[in-house]
């Protein structure tokens, strides 16, 4: 299963689960709180210069920044296999 | 003290997630009739502000009428379970339980019409604690243009909650809010709200529930923000991301030094002028040197830096407010990180460039309570624009105006190099603070990078004339009375009449006894007892630095002080490693009260604005030592 | 008035009303529950919290 945290730019994916071991109970309600609950969609956008760390992605109609670390604990699956990606 | 209250006037407060617009309403019903508690010396954080309704009876004619309206514009925060110390503060006071704020009597829930899904959410939350709540859709015209179709009964009903479209930044839908608002206010102070922690499983219910909201209410969703995808392109984009940054912060000090300098000069010439034509009336005696060297004087060199001061807040504020600052957040975090502060961390310190107070306060976003004191700690490190004057002083006065590779100036150069030093500073401290005394493992991130909007004139204008009338309180304030204690301390006691010539009459003072008695600590800074002197009170402002340079060189001769003038006699009075001592001295000495005042506040005790004190004096005194032994090794002394 | 009482009250104004400021934590909780005792509720609130209450 691969996490948030292991997607590129520009790639699609659907919330399977958040929790997990990676994230604390605090960071788990923040997330979900800003609208990154399962079955959301989420897209990455932008990442930060140089290190590609933290990731800007678009979920439930917002821009969200977070580091790879915290997006570890977002277990996606991904979508849209679109034709030459 | 028991929360008692105008029976009349009844509180309302506007909550929301950040970046819906609360401000904005806030500012369209309350206009100038609003508050902010920014500075030191006020035990309640929050913004307030008055709307007056038309007199009309209640339509159950049950009661008095509601007149009047107190508004509080609460932080916004995503949820009642607070991150940050701000969200907090929106909790407690939504709950009753905040010690100083009566509990409102209504909510006005604002909501974002083009991200429903996301700001629905606090409102259920919201609904849930059974205080009488009143929904304020705001930016419905960007919604309608973003293709929103949406139906108010269905959601009304489907809310159990009054909703009422509005476009804060056009002042539409005021009206039928507030008439709502003023129906449904409590009579009666309502009892303890009930609130606990939600699990995660109940967050996921809540969301879940916004869903089958929408689904039922909506019937064409709104497109996504083109515009602000299209300019984050090139905003966030790995290379050109960082090069807009860069032009944005060097756009931002360059209007600082040299757009400022046109109403800066006119106000040093008005205040020249106005000694002048005071002294021209005045007989000489106490009164004139009082009201001249040291009132006129004092406050005067403190006026000019109020240009300055507004342009960079004006700046912070556009690019605050434009959404422009939570990404330069996000591009910064990475090295913000390696110095072991928060991305967030980035704009109380950008803000400490004007002043380390309103920059201390912004702390409060930062979540983490040891990322946020190493942000406070370090703060009044960055150069702030109190530090302005004496670095201008010294630069002119000691800095030739010579041409390097016959492009920069020498003078800017230098400037600059103090601005780098003021940079490097507050970042390296940071880190050495957060491996040893605040050690703790990194917070997250999580921030919202908002659409990109217009910044709002009228919160600029708002803004600007707040601050003004912060600064020239200060400045008559505090300022003022310094300066008038100074001018005590250097003019009395008089000399005798039996003193020998040749030596000045500032010696016999009380300021000058203080002077010579702490001059064996400062001769190794290269200070003599004449600095020693102006440092003693410039470490209550930094400002009266200048002034009081000026006050003991120019009491001591009986003429007026003017900046150029001043330098000219400190050039040929003082070392140019004396005067580089001096500028270093002043970029670590913690010499403002008020920032201490803040620190104090903001941590809840004593003890860390005495470590800041202890630690930036510690500093100041051994980069300045260091500066002035090597300067004198140079053969500049 | 001569320049010097003129210097002598401007000075010792200016001292007064800074001890009143600095002073303000031990005297505003006493005051203020004093008027509230006689009623006087606005202005107990403003002795109390100041000119934001």
């Amino acid at each position: 299963m691969i996490t948030l945290a292991d997607l590129s730019v520009g790639e699609r994916a659907r919330v399977v689960e958040v929790g997990g071991q990676t994230g604390g109970d605090a960071l788990v309600r923040a997330l979900l709180e800003m609208g990154v609950l399962e079955g959301s969609d989420v897209r990455i956008l932008h990442e930060a210069p140089i290190s590609g760390d933290p990731i800007a992605i678009e979920v439930r109609g917002a821009l969200i920044a977070l580091r790879r670390q915290e997006a570890r604990c977002v277990r996606v699956e991904r979508l849209d296999q679109e034709a030459g990606r | 003290m028991s929360a008692v209250r105008d029976e009349s006037i009844s509180t309302v407060a506007l909550v929301g997630l950040p970046n819906c617009g609360k401000t904005s309403l806030f500012n369209a019903l309350t206009g100038s009739r609003q508050k902010v508690a920014n500075y030191p010396g006020v035990t309640v954080e929050r913004k307030e502000g008055w709307v007056r309704l038309g007199m009309s009876a209640a339509s159950d004619n049950s009661g008095p009428a509601v007149s009047q309206l107190r508004l509080l514009d609460l932080p916004g925060t995503y949820s009642l379970d607070s991150r940050t110390p701000d969200e907090e503060i929106t909790r407690e006071v939504v709950l009753g339980r905040h010690a100083a704020e009566v509990q409102p009597q209504a909510l006005i829930a604002v909501v974002d019409a083009t991200n429903l899904e996301r700001n629905l959410g606090l409102v259920l939350e919201l609904k849930a604690l059974g205080l009488p709540i009143v929904l304020a859709l705001n930016m419905m015209d960007l919604a309608g243009r973003r293709g929103l179709e949406l139906d108010l009964s269905v959601l009304e009903r489907e809310l159990g909650v009054p909703v009422i479209p509005t476009v804060a930044v056009k002042a539409e839908g005021l009206a039928p809010l507030l008439a709502r608002v003023s129906e449904r206010c409590a009579k009666r102070p309502p009892a303890q709200c009930p609130w606990q922690k939600p699990t995660a499983a109940e967050v996921r219910e809540r969301f879940a529930r916004v869903d089958q909201i929408l689904k039922n209410c909506v019937r064409r969703r709104s497109k996504p923000a083109a515009l602000t995808h299209a300019i984050d392109r090139l905003v966030l984009h790995p290379v050109w991301g960082a090069v807009v940054l860069l032009l944005a912060l060097g756009l931002m000090f360059q209007a600082i030094f040299s757009w400022a300098s046109i109403p800066a000069d006119a106000i040093e010439a008005g205040v020249a002028a106005f000694g002048g034509w005071m002294g021209d009336r005045m007989p000489e005696g106490p009164l004139k040197s009082l009201l001249i060297d040291g009132v006129i004087a004092g406050v005067g060199s403190v006026l000019v830096f109020l240009p300055q001061i507004l342009i960079l807040f004006a700046f912070i504020f556009a690019l605050e407010d434009s959404g422009y600052l939570a990404r330069a957040a996000f591009l910064m975090d990475r090295a913000m990180s390696a110095v072991g502060l928060h991305g967030r961390a980035f704009i109380p310190l950008l803000s400490s460039y004007a002043c380390a107070i309103p920059g201390i306060m912004a702390t409060r976003t930062i979540a983490n309570p040891r990322d946020r004191l190493a942000t406070i700690l370090v703060a009044p490190l960055t150069t702030c624009s109190a530090r302005l004057p004496v670095y201008t002083l010294l630069v002119g006065a000691f800095v030739p105006a010579r041409k390097v590779a016959g492009v920069l100036g020498l003078q800017g150069l230098v400037l600059f190099g103090l601005y780098l030093a003021g940079t490097i500073a507050p970042l390296t401290v940071a880190a050495v603070l957060r491996r040893t005394v605040l050690k703790g493992p990194k917070p997250a991130l999580l921030l919202e990078l908002p659409t990109y909007k217009r910044p709002s004139l009228r919160g600029l204008a708002l803004g600007l004339i707040e601050r003004t009338r912060l600064f020239v309180r200060r400045a008559g304030t505090v300022i003022l009375s310094l300066s008038v204690m100074i001018w005590v301390l250097s003019s009395y006691p008089k000399p005798p009449a039996d003193a020998p010539a040749g030596v000045p009459a500032i010696h016999y003072s009380h300021a000058g006894q203080i002077g010579r008695a702490i001059e064996p600590l400062l001769r190794p800074l290269g200070f003599d007892w004449r600095v020693g002197v102006a440092l003693v009170p410039g470490f209550a402002a930094r400002e009266v630095m200048v002034s009081a340079l000026g006050t003991v060189y120019s009491v001591e001769q009986g003429t007026e002080a003017d900046t150029s003038a001043l330098g000219a006699r400190l050039a040929g009075s003082w070392s140019l490693a004396t005067a580089l001592s001096l500028m270093v001295w002043y970029i670590f000495a913690p010499q403002c009260l008020s920032t201490l005042a803040v620190v104090r506040r903001e941590t809840n005790s004593w003890r860390w604005a005495a470590f800041l004190m202890a630690y930036m004096t510690v500093l100041a005194y051994g980069a300045s030592f260091v500066t002035f032994q090597l300067a004198r090794a140079m053969g500049w002394g | 008035m001569t320049q010097d009482r003129a210097v002598a009250l401007i000075v010792g104004a200016i001292a007064a009303a800074w001890l009143v400021h600095l002073s303000r934590g031990w005297w505003s909780k006493p005051v203020a529950a004093w008027l509230l005792r006689r009623g006087h509720v606005s202005l107990a609130m403003r002795v109390r919290f100041g000119r934001r209450a």
